[in-house]
């Protein structure tokens, strides 16, 4: 187990290093950098003006030099300075991440209570009107796209309850009620859809084991009927489902972003399509790289939960 | 004097294997008694398509989507134009623009980019993973690296800073989708193929002298057509809602082209507290098409695949 969880984390290191490559030389092979983004906006500036400027931000050295000094930075903790922001990349990653995490975790969890029950019941009583009732929902949940759904959520919740989406972002312990109002629509538009996704992978996955010969088992040597579904027929049909979870959690920190957009949450997404049109690199190169590490541990995590829920599973 | 040859041939079945199109008559109605639901949705994607044709050609629009009339600014559904010569029957926006002109315009363009993305992305992608799943070795090991750690990311993120920095554009937004979607098909037609190629009809034909492409052709790619009709329709639902998203995130289409990810995003929003149908319209076709081309999917897999026949 020690030896997998070593192996695993080394790993990481050539992910890592081909992604901080790939993350990196996609933004030079694009045209323009910070300075003719600000160009665009204030013209007027000479030549030589320009020149030094891009000297300052290190921009007028060749390619791999900059790419080294970026990574030799990273490997001492100082992930460069954001051209926009006119802060370090840490310090705006440290302030907008526990919101994202805090939307993320909320949005998740709401996926989770509303996904298990339904989803259960869907396999449970296949084909009732319970069952064509939790697909068709689901199916809906999953087609109604994130923008659309804030939208009639700020349309609706102007008319119908005088409530207007908190322009500023709210602080959780001086105003708690306003911290709320701001966070709970925006993860429950979050969590619906991922609610809906989990649902029909439940459903399917359940479909599967209940039907399994050690729920007969179960059945057989007299055990209540909810032990059944949820000991044995229910923690057989986690594995698909820990592994969605996994995956919605990177998308969630990093893909809110049309909601973060919608209703002014002020996450590491907006900071992310803030900085994008700015040409801010060290901001966008490092948001993306520590998306990437996150998913790399969120999967060996879920790699691991796979032992837990199915002790068959060994790693060594 | 010969007698008459007999008549009556023996031995040969009087039973025609049904072919062609009646064959696919007979399929297309065993599936609507069936998946009623899932039926009625795949009309609703003819439909959309006949829509987006009428719009294509003009036929369907009743004025320009992009013509503005100043005298016409935001007037309700069903209302005449000031001069009395045009009937805009879901009302215009903020512009004068005729709004059921503009939906349908909408679903022209949603239906080109969705269509398009899918067919670059599925050829390109399957191609890569049959040959991925068949010759194994380096090359698959290689590539499976690389669909890694793209998928590392998601979708959205990527393509957003993608377009962003490439400048906002309907083309850049489509060839970033479409080189974006490859890594799907790519593993699940491997996972496929993996399985298929392992059957004895595969060894059969290698024995038999046939060369790779023959075998990979006409061999395994016939019996992974299943899973891949099955994605096709996943990955036209999931490009219309990123194409609106980064419609709406105004990295997508920009104004005035009639995307419903912009008429959601620019008069929508604007308007939304004194003409929700701004944004309720366009809203409402987005997810009304990725409904039906998702019910349609799920009912074509529950069709197609084995295990899920009689539930």
């Amino acid at each position: 187990m020690q030896r997998y969880l070593i192996r695993r984390l080394i790993f990481m290191v050539p992910t890592l290093i081909v992604m901080s490559m790939f993350t990196f030389g996609l933004l030079r092979l694009m045209p323009g950098d910070f300075i003719t983004a600000q160009m665009a906006e204030a013209r007027g500036a000479d030549q030589a003006q320009i020149e030094r400027w891009r000297r300052e931000l290190g921009l007028d050295r060749p390619a791999y030099i900059q790419y080294f000094r970026w990574t030799g930075g990273l490997i001492k903790g100082d992930w460069g300075q954001s051209y926009w922001q006119n802060e370090p990349v840490l310090k705006v990653i440290r302030r907008t991440l526990p919101t994202s995490l805090e939307l993320g975790s909320i949005s998740i969890l709401i996926g989770v209570m509303i996904s298990v029950p339904v989803g259960v019941l869907s396999a449970v009583k296949q084909n009732t009107w319970m069952d064509y009732l939790g697909r068709s929902i689901s199916i809906l949940g999953i087609s109604i796209p994130n923008f659309f759904l804030a939208t009639l959520v700020i349309i609706y919740g102007a008319r119908w309850f005088g409530w207007f989406p908190p322009q500023t972002p709210q602080k959780l312990f001086e105003d708690p009620i306003g911290h709320a109002q701001q966070f709970l629509p925006a993860a429950f538009i979050l969590g619906a859809a991922l609610s809906a996704q989990n649902m029909r992978l439940i459903r399917t996955t359940m479909l599967e084991t209940i039907r399994a010969d050690y729920v007969r088992t179960a059945r057989a040597k007299g055990l209540k009927e909810s032990a059944v579904i949820f000991k044995h027929a229910f923690r057989n049909a986690l594995i698909p489902v820990v592994t969605l979870l996994g995956f919605q959690i990177t998308i969630t920190i990093g893909g809110s972003v049309v909601v973060e957009r919608a209703l002014s949450v002020n996450g590491m997404g907006r900071a992310f399509i803030d900085a994008v049109p700015q040409r801010d690199f060290p901001l966008v190169q490092g948001i993306l790289l520590l998306l990437v590490g996150v998913t790399l541990l969120i999967n060996l995590l879920v790699d691991l939960s796979y032992s837990y829920l199915d002790p068959r599973i060994r790693y060594g | 004097m010969t007698s008459a040859a007999p008549t009556v041939e023996v031995g040969k079945s009087t039973y025609h294997e049904p072919t062609g199109f009646s064959k696919t008559m007979g399929g297309i109605k065993h599936f609507a008694r069936k998946r009623t639901f899932g039926f009625i949705a795949g009309l609703f994607c003819v439909f959309i398509v006949l829509v987006a044709i009428g719009a294509a050609t003009g036929i369907l629009t009743p004025y320009d989507p992009t013509a503005v009339h100043g005298a016409d600014r935001l007037l309700p559904v069903g209302s005449y134009s000031v001069d009395g010569t045009r009937l805009y029957l879901l009302g215009t926006d903020e512009f004068g623009r005729d709004v059921f002109s503009r939906l349908m315009k909408g679903a022209q363009l949603s239906l080109y980019f969705s269509i398009g993305v899918t067919v670059f992305s599925m050829s390109i992608g399957s191609t890569l993973g049959l040959m991925s799943a068949y010759f194994g070795g380096k090359f698959d090991l290689i590539l499976q690296r690389v669909v890694d750690a793209v998928q590392t990311l998601p979708l959205l993120v990527l393509a957003v800073a993608l377009v962003a920095i490439l400048g906002a554009g309907i083309w850049k937004g489509f060839w970033v989708l479409a080189v974006l979607s490859i890594p799907r098909p790519l593993r699940v037609i491997r996972g496929s193929v993996l399985s298929v190629r392992e059957e004895l009809y595969i060894l059969s034909a290698q024995s038999l002298g046939a060369t790779n492409n023959r075998v990979m052709f006409r061999h395994v790619l016939p019996n992974v057509m299943a899973p891949m009709i099955v994605l096709v329709s996943y990955a036209v639902a999931i490009t219309v809602v990123t194409e609106a998203s980064l419609s709406f995130l105004g990295v997508g289409a920009q104004p005035p082209t009639p995307s419903w990810g912009v008429m959601l995003t620019g008069s929508g929003q604007a308007y939304f507290q004194t003409n929700p149908r701004l944004a309720l319209l366009p809203g409402f076709a987005i997810s009304s098409m990725v409904f039906a081309v998702n019910m349609f999917g799920d009912a074509l897999r529950d069709e197609l695949d084995p295990r899920m026949r009689g539930t």
